[in-house]
C-alpha cells in the first residue's frame, strides 16, 4: 500500500506539472491584462494539433515540434491581443470586464467549432517523445509522463527566469502592479499586454502539445484544463506566479491522492474532479484571497 | 522648454482645467499652487500624458506631445512622481530602478545600468535598502525611491506632485537639497505642493490655479502680495 | 378598376399558394445526431456520412412516391435539450415525414417524447438505453439493440469464457449505467466476483484506479471497460502502461464504438493488441447480399471502414423510404402502420420490429440485431480481420493471450 501510495504521489506531481504550465500561462495574462482568459483551453488544443501535425505530416521530431508549435501559437496571442483585446485599453469599451469575459468566451467557442470543422471530430495522438516504460519496484511508469514533466519544468524555469531576471520580465511584473506607473517609467504597456498575451499563449500552447501523447488530442480537449487552470490560479492568489505553481502541484496531489483515499473507492473517479473545487471552497473560506493572493485585483 | 497653450480638460460635466496657458524655460523651477480640486494634479496628468487634452495643446522643446502616451512622453524626457506615491510593492528597491530599463536598454548595456542605479541610489541615501521589497519601506523612502526611478530615465523635465506631503522633516530637508542640487545639475522641474514655506523657497516662479483657471503667476514676492490669490485661499 | 385589383391580388395568392407546392417534389427525411462537443462528434458524423449514402442512392434508384429524398440533419451535440429542438425544428419548420438517427441515450429519451406529441415517425439508429422502447410510444422505433437485449449476449460471453473476478470502470452517463447494471446482474446470476467503479465521462487519468485493481488479490482476470470518446481509449492505453491488461493475468474489453474507429491504433498504438470488443457486424459472416456492396462503396467515398454505426443509421433511412413507399402516402399513422410491417433485408438479417410489450423494451425493437464478441490479435489490424470469439456458432478462433 506505501508503494502504492508512493506511485499515486508522483503520478500526482506529474500532472500538477501539466497543470502549472498551463495555469501560468493563464497567470501571466491574467496578471498583466487583468483578463481572465476563456479561451486558454483553446489555445492548448491548438498547441495539441499544431505539434501534432507539424510531427505527423512534416517528420519534425517531437520536441521541436513542440517548440514550433509555440512559437506558432505566440503569434495567434498576438493576434487575438490586437484585434479583441485591444479595444479594453484604448478606452473603446464602456464595461470592460464583461466585454472581457464574452469576448474570449466566444473565442473559445468559435476556436472549438473551427477546430472540429478544420481537424475533424477523430481522437488523434501525437508520436511518443520516449516509447515504452519504466519500472519503479513492481510498478510502471510510462517514459512519455517522466520526459514530459521533465520538460514542463524546463519550460517553467524558463519562463520563471524571463520573468524574474530580464529587463522584460521587469516591465512585465511592473505593468502587472501599476499600469500608469509602468508607463511613467517609460514601459509601453501596449508592447507588455501583446508579449504577455503572446507568451500566455505559448505555454498554453506547451502543455497542449505536451500532453498529445499522454491524454490525446480532440477539439474539446481544452475544456477541462481551463477549468483547472482557473481553480488553481484563485487558489494561489490571483496573479501570484509562486502560488499558481504551488497550487498546480498541490491539486495534481489532491485529486490523484484523494480519488484513491477517497471513503468509496468505486466513487472515486466520479468525484475527482470535484476534489480540486471542494479544495478550492475550503481554501477561500480559511483565505479568501487564495493561498498567496494580496489582495483583490481588479482591472483599472 | 515646455509650452502649454490654452490647456482644457473636462471630465463630464465637472471642468477640471480651463484655457490654461503657461511656459517653463531650460533649468527653471515652477511651482504650482491651488486649493484643493484647483485642477493641479490634473495639469500633470494631462502633461504627462494620463490624460489626453480636451482642447489647446503641449509642446515640449517646440513639439507637441500632447496626443502622445505616458509612455512616450517619458521617453521624450518628462519624468513625474505622483502625490501618493506609486513604487511597484512587489519588486525590490534594485528591481524599482531597472524597470525602467527596458525602454532604455539600447542605449547601455545592464553592467552601467546597474552601476547607474547604484549611483543615484547612493545620492538619495537610500542604498542601503537596495535589496528591501518595495512595500516595507517608509512612506518618505517611497517618495525617494519613486524620484530615484525618475532619474533612471535622465529626464530634462520632473514633475513633483506633492513631494513633501506626509514626509519626515529631516528627509524633507534631504528632498530640498535633492531638488537643489538636481537643479544645479540643469534640470527643469514643475513643483506642487501645499507645504508653502518648501514651494516659495525653492521656486523661482509661482502660477497660481483657482477651479481650474489660472488667476496669477510671478516671483514669489509678487504672489505674496497680490491680492487675488490672497482671496482665492481664504474663500476656502 | 377595384374588382381588377382584386382579381389581380387573387391570382397573385393563389400563385404563392400553389407554386412553392409544386415546387416541393422533395420528401425530407430528418437526421439527428452529435456532430459537436459535448457529444460523441466522430460517432454522429459517421452516421450522417452513411445517411447520405443513403439518400444519394435512394434518389439514384428514382427517389420514392415519384419524389426525390432529401436528408436534413440536426446537430444535437449530445444536449437533450438540444435534441428537442432540434426534433421540433425538423417537424415544424422542415416538415420532415419522419426523424432517423442519434446516438446519446440522454438525448435520444428527450427525442421520443417529442416525436410521440408532435406525431411523427422517428427510427433510433444507434442509442441503447432499454426506456427509450421501453415506454411504448407509438411513433418511436429502433434498430440499434436495448441494452439489456445486447449485452445479455456479451455476459454470456463473459461466463462461457471462465472468468471469475471482473472489475469495471463505467462512465457515469445513462448509457455507461444503463449496460453497468444489465453485466452486474447476469454476472450476480452467474455466480461472477464483480467491482465496479464509476467516473465522469471527462475523466483523463484512469492510472490511479488501475494501479488499484493490479495490486488487488486475487487479480481481476478481466477489465470491462464501458466508456465511449477519448476516455475509452485513454484506459486502454493507461491499462497497458502500468502493465495491467491486457496481460496474461488480466484481459481488457472495452465496450465503446471507439475501439472500432481507425484512430483506435493511432492512439494505442501497442496497447491495442490483445483488446476484446463488441460490435454489430462482422465481416466473416454472410449476412445479406446488401452488406458488401454498402462497405465498399462507403471505403470508396469516405475512406473509412464503416461501424455498425454507420450500418444502422444507413438501414434507418432505408427503413422510412421503404415505409414511404408501402404506405403510399407521408401520413405519420399510415407510415407507423407500414413500419410495423416491417420486412427489410438490410445489412446485417432481416429488419422487422417487434410488437411485444414483455419484456417493455421489445415494442418496436428490432430484436435480431447480432452481438459479436471480438478481439484484435495483431496490432494495426482493422476490426473486420480480428478475431470472432462470440457467438460461439460463428467463432472463428480462441480467446488469446499475450
Amino acid at each position: 500500500m506505501t508503494e502504492y501510495l508512493l506511485l499515486q504521489a508522483l503520478n500526482g506531481l506529474i500532472i500538477g506539472l501539466i497543470y502549472a504550465l498551463m495555469a501560468l500561462g493563464l497567470t501571466l495574462i491574467f496578471s498583466v491584462l487583468k483578463i481572465v482568459n476563456f479561451a486558454h483551453g483553446e489555445l492548448y488544443m491548438l498547441g495539441a494539433y499544431f505539434s501534432y501535425y507539424l510531427a505527423k505530416l512534416f517528420g519534425f521530431p517531437p520536441v521541436l515540434a513542440v517548440l514550433s508549435s509555440m512559437i506558432i501559437v505566440f503569434f495567434i496571442g498576438v493576434v487575438i491581443e490586437v484585434l479583441f483585446l485591444r479595444p479594453v485599453y484604448t478606452g473603446a469599451v464602456e464595461r470592460k470586464d464583461e466585454y472581457a469575459i464574452l469576448i474570449t468566451f466566444g473565442l473559445s467557442i468559435f476556436l472549438q467549432n473551427l477546430a472540429l470543422f478544420v481537424f475533424g471530430p477523430w481522437t488523434r495522438r501525437s508520436p511518443s517523445f520516449m516509447s515504452g516504460t519504466t519500472s519503479v519496484y513492481s510498478l510502471s511508469i510510462s517514459n512519455d509522463r517522466l520526459f514530459v514533466s521533465a520538460l514542463a519544468v524546463v519550460f517553467m524555469i524558463a519562463t520563471l527566469v524571463i520573468i524574474g531576471r530580464t529587463f522584460m520580465g521587469k516591465g512585465l511584473r511592473a505593468v502587472s502592479q501599476d499600469r500608469e506607473a509602468a508607463a511613467i517609467a517609460g514601459i509601453n504597456p501596449f508592447k507588455m499586454n501583446l508579449l504577455a498575451f503572446g507568451a500566455g499563449s505559448a505555454l498554453a500552447a506547451a502543455g497542449g502539445a505536451l500532453i498529445g501523447p499522454i491524454f490525446l488530442i480532440f477539439p474539446t480537449m481544452g475544456a477541462m484544463p481551463v477549468i483547472k487552470s482557473f481553480v488553481i490560479i484563485v487558489l494561489g492568489g490571483m496573479g501570484s506566479i509562486k502560488g499558481c505553481i504551488i497550487a498546480s502541484l498541490i491539486l495534481g496531489e489532491a485529486e490523484s491522492l484523494g480519488s484513491v483515499l477517497f471513503p468509496d473507492l468505486t466513487r472515486g473517479l466520479a468525484y475527482k474532479n470535484a476534489i480540486g473545487l471542494l479544495f478550492l471552497v475550503v481554501v477561500l473560506l480559511v483565505k479568501p484571497t487564495g493561498l498567496f493572493g494580496e489582495k483583490h485585483v481588479r482591472m483599472k | 522648454m515646455l509650452k502649454v497653450t490654452k490647456l482644457t480638460k473636462r471630465f463630464g460635466g465637472l471642468t477640471a482645467l480651463e484655457n490654461v496657458s503657461f511656459k517653463v524655460a531650460k533649468n527653471e523651477i515652477l511651482g504650482v499652487i491651488g486649493p484643493n480640486g484647483s485642477g493641479k494634479t490634473t495639469l500633470i496628468n494631462v502633461i504627462n500624458g494620463i490624460h489626453k487634452p480636451d482642447n489647446g495643446d503641449i509642446f515640449f522643446r517646440d513639439k507637441s506631445i500632447g496626443r502622445l502616451s505616458s509612455y512616450q512622453i517619458a521617453k521624450k524626457g518628462i519624468g513625474r512622481t505622483f502625490q501618493v506615491t506609486r513604487i511597484f510593492r512587489r519588486m525590490s528597491v534594485m528591481e524599482n530602478m531597472m524597470v525602467p530599463a527596458l525602454s532604455i536598454s539600447r542605449s547601455g548595456n545592464q553592467e552601467a545600468l546597474l552601476h547607474k542605479s547604484l549611483g543615484i541610489l547612493t545620492l538619495l541615501k537610500i542604498v542601503h535598502l537596495k535589496d528591501e521589497y518595495g512595500r516595507s519601506l517608509s512612506g518618505g523612502q517611497h517618495k525617494l525611491l519613486e524620484l530615484g526611478r525618475v532619474l533612471m530615465l535622465d529626464p530634462d523635465l520632473i514633475l513633483l506632485d506633492e513631494p513633501f506631503a506626509g514626509v519626515h522633516p529631516e528627509l524633507k530637508a534631504d528632498l530640498h537639497d535633492h531638488i537643489r542640487k538636481l537643479h544645479g545639475q540643469g534640470k527643469t522641474f514643475i513643483l506642487i505642493s501645499h507645504d508653502m514655506h518648501s514651494i516659495f523657497s525653492l521656486s523661482q516662479r509661482l502660477m497660481v490655479l483657482s477651479s481650474g483657471k489660472k488667476i496669477a503667476h510671478g516671483t514669489p514676492e509678487e504672489i505674496k502680495q497680490n491680492e487675488e490669490v490672497i482671496e482665492a485661499y481664504l474663500g476656502n | 378598376m377595384k374588382k381588377l385589383i382584386l382579381l389581380f391580388v387573387c391570382c397573385l395568392m393563389a400563385w404563392g399558394v400553389t407554386v412553392p407546392a409544386n415546387a416541393k417534389g422533395i420528401i425530407k427525411i430528418g437526421g439527428v445526431g452529435p456532430l459537436s462537443a459535448p457529444g460523441s462528434f466522430e460517432s454522429g458524423k459517421e452516421m450522417k456520412m452513411a445517411m447520405e449514402q443513403a439518400i444519394e442512392e435512394i434518389n439514384a434508384a428514382g427517389g420514392v412516391l415519384g419524389k426525390e429524398v432529401a436528408l436534413v440533419f440536426e446537430d444535437t451535440q449530445g444536449l437533450p435539450e438540444k435534441g428537442t429542438a432540434a426534433m421540433e425544428r425538423l417537424v415544424l419548420k422542415h416538415k420532415a415525414v419522419a426523424v432517423v438517427g442519434e446516438f446519446h441515450s440522454s438525448v435520444a429519451k428527450a427525442e421520443i417524447e417529442v416525436a410521440n406529441r408532435l406525431k411523427v415517425p422517428l427510427i433510433i439508429a444507434e442509442a441503447w438505453a432499454d426506456v427509450i422502447t421501453a415506454k411504448q410510444y407509438k411513433y418511436v422505433f429502433r434498430i440499434a439493440p436495448a441494452n439489456s437485449l445486447f449485452y445479455r449476449k456479451i455476459a454470456n460471453w463473459i461466463h462461457a469464457a471462465g472468468f471469475k473476478n471482473v472489475v469495471m470502470i463505467t462512465e457515469n452517463s445513462d448509457y455507461g449505467i444503463g449496460v453497468e447494471r444489465v453485466i452486474r446482474e447476469q454476472l450476480k446470476n452467474a455466480g461472477i466476483k464483480m467491482t465496479s467503479i464509476t467516473a465522469e465521462r471527462t475523466i483523463q487519468d484512469f492510472t490511479p484506479q488501475l494501479l488499484r485493481f493490479k495490486l488487488a488479490t486475487p487479480r481481476p482476470d478481466l477489465l470491462f471497460g464501458i466508456f465511449t470518446g477519448a476516455g475509452e481509449l485513454l484506459m486502454v492505453k493507461q491499462a497497458h502502461e502500468i502493465g495491467f491488461a491486457p496481460t496474461k493475468e488480466t484481459a481488457l474489453f472495452a465496450v465503446g464504438t471507439d475501439a472500432l474507429h481507425k484512430e483506435f491504433w493511432e492512439i494505442t498504438g501497442q496497447s491495442g493488441q490483445y483488446v476484446l470488443t463488441k460490435t454489430g457486424y462482422y465481416p466473416g459472416i454472410k449476412f445479406t447480399e446488401k452488406t458488401d456492396p454498402f462497405i465498399k462503396r462507403f471505403k470508396e467515398k469516405y475512406n473509412r471502414e464503416p461501424t455498425f454505426a454507420a450500418m444502422e443509421a444507413y438501414e434507418a433511412v432505408y427503413l422510412v423510404a421503404h415505409a414511404l413507399k408501402r404506405a403510399g402516402s407521408t401520413d405519420p399513422d399510415a407510415l407507423v402502420a407500414a413500419l410495423e410491417k416491417t420486412r427489410f433485408t438490410g445489412l446485417r438479417g432481416v429488419i422487422r420490429f417487434s410488437l411485444d410489450r414483455e419484456p417493455a423494451y421489445m415494442y418496436h425493437q428490432w430484436p435480431g440485431t447480432p452481438a459479436f464478441v471480438i478481439q484484435y490479435t495483431q496490432v494495426n489490424q482493422p476490426y473486420t480481420d480480428a478475431l470472432l470469439l462470440w457467438p460461439k456458432a460463428h467463432s472463428n478462433g480462441q480467446l488469446m493471450k499475450p
